[in-house]
């Protein structure tokens, strides 16, 4: 650029926004120019003009406002929380109880099924329909009585005994029932 | 602020930042407080829509307060903030561009942009000529601006608008110095053309 012409729109835009951090020398021509002193300044104050509106814009919000953004950001954080992040303060539930804290319908209900089963176990074993117990727990002395004295040595004696302290076991003799069933 | 001050932030913030990862979510407030005007306007800045910038500065937060683990403390929260919310405008620009064109935005003569509050009205007491004159490179400005890609808008207002040194987009953008006064000059062509007769 020689010193008598005037600035490109390149460089009255490079003048008003350099790329760098610091702006370049002032051409020798912009500092005796009117004209290109005017384009410049024209740019830099449409410049000033909307930097300014945008960030009045935004600064001559009301509190309310700010109030009111704030309040929805923190409902949004707090609903964007994990579930089981620990609270100061606050004492957390082991997970099987906070498992039926949030779902008591199906923690009562699955209570009320084990309880069934247990019930109707219970009545399969004391009702009429209990044979297999019964005649799983044969007692040692009925084995004794009906096998031949020759063949009831000791270890037979120890073992029948064994199986028969087992039988009277009530969860053992329960899951005979349950084989049975 | 100086160098003590901004140690002591840092320092405030990261006990802050502590009690939020440990399950304080409460605490993360302190951050929206701090900061929600600086993103809202950052936001705006790029979009130049009202509602956009209130809904994606909200956006910003919430997107911030789930990445909190990620955050190494490596760079002052409010970069890691500006970073996200360079980011989200990028997705909203992206979403939003088969919807919107530029040439609906142009459609509009009487857009001025936001009311300009007298106070930063540089052409508050010249001539009516100048200030139709302000206006209108005012608008063309901001035309350019809407017309670039979401990283040279970001970094193209973060040094012009925000005043950050060059280290400092580098730092919120994760873009080197090259790369910056690239977007930079590029920005400033295409605002040129939209100025080709100014002078």
């Amino acid at each position: 650029m020689s010193p008598t012409s005037h600035l490109t729109p390149d460089e009255i835009v490079e003048r008003v926004f350099p790329a760098d951090d610091r702006a370049g020398a002032v051409p020798e021509h912009l500092a005796t120019c009117a004209a290109c002193q005017g384009s410049v300044a024209a740019l830099h104050d449409a410049w000033l003009l909307d930097r300014g509106a945008v960030s009045g814009a935004v600064d001559d919000l009301p509190a309310s406002f700010w109030e009111a953004q704030a309040a929805a950001t923190m409902a949004s954080v707090r609903a964007s929380a994990p579930a089981d992040a620990p609270v100061p303060g606050v004492v957390v539930f082991p997970s099987r109880v906070r498992g039926i804290l949030r779902h008591p319908a199906l923690a009562l209900s699955s209570l009320a099924a084990a309880l069934l089963l247990v019930g109707g176990l219970s009545l399969l074993r004391s009702g009429p329909t209990a044979p297999p117990v019964q005649r799983a727990a044969v007692t040692a002395s009925e084995v004794r009585e009906k096998t031949p004295v020759a063949v009831n040595d000791a270890s037979d004696d120890e073992l029948l005994v064994s199986v028969d302290r087992a039988l009277e076991d009530s969860s053992l003799a329960g899951l005979v029932v349950e084989e049975e069933l | 602020m100086s160098v003590d001050e901004r140690a002591a932030k840092r320092e405030l913030e990261s006990g802050i930042l502590s009690r939020v990862v440990a399950g304080d979510v409460d605490a993360f407030e302190y951050f929206v407080v701090t900061y929600q005007k600086r993103i809202t306007r950052f936001v705006y800045t790029l979009l130049r829509d009202p509602g956009e910038a209130d809904g994606i500065a909200q956006d910003v937060f919430v997107k911030a307060f789930r990445a909190l683990p990620e955050f190494q403390g490596q760079s002052a929260f409010e970069t890691w903030l500006t970073r996200i919310a360079i980011n989200a405008v990028r997705d909203h620009i992206r979403r939003k561009r088969p919807v919107v064109s530029f040439s609906e935005l142009r459609a509009e003569p009487d857009d001025d942009g936001p009311e300009l509050p007298a106070a930063f009205d540089p052409a508050d007491g010249t001539s009516p000529e100048r200030d139709l004159l302000s206006r209108d490179i005012r608008r063309r400005i901001a035309e350019a601006l809407v017309s670039l890609s979401p990283r040279q808008r970001a970094v193209f207002v973060m040094k012009h608008y925000e005043e950050k040194s060059i280290a400092e987009i580098g730092e919120a953008t994760g873009l080197d110095e090259g790369t910056i006064k690239s977007h930079l000059f590029r920005a400033a062509r295409k605002l040129r053309e939209r100025l080709e007769d100014l002078r």
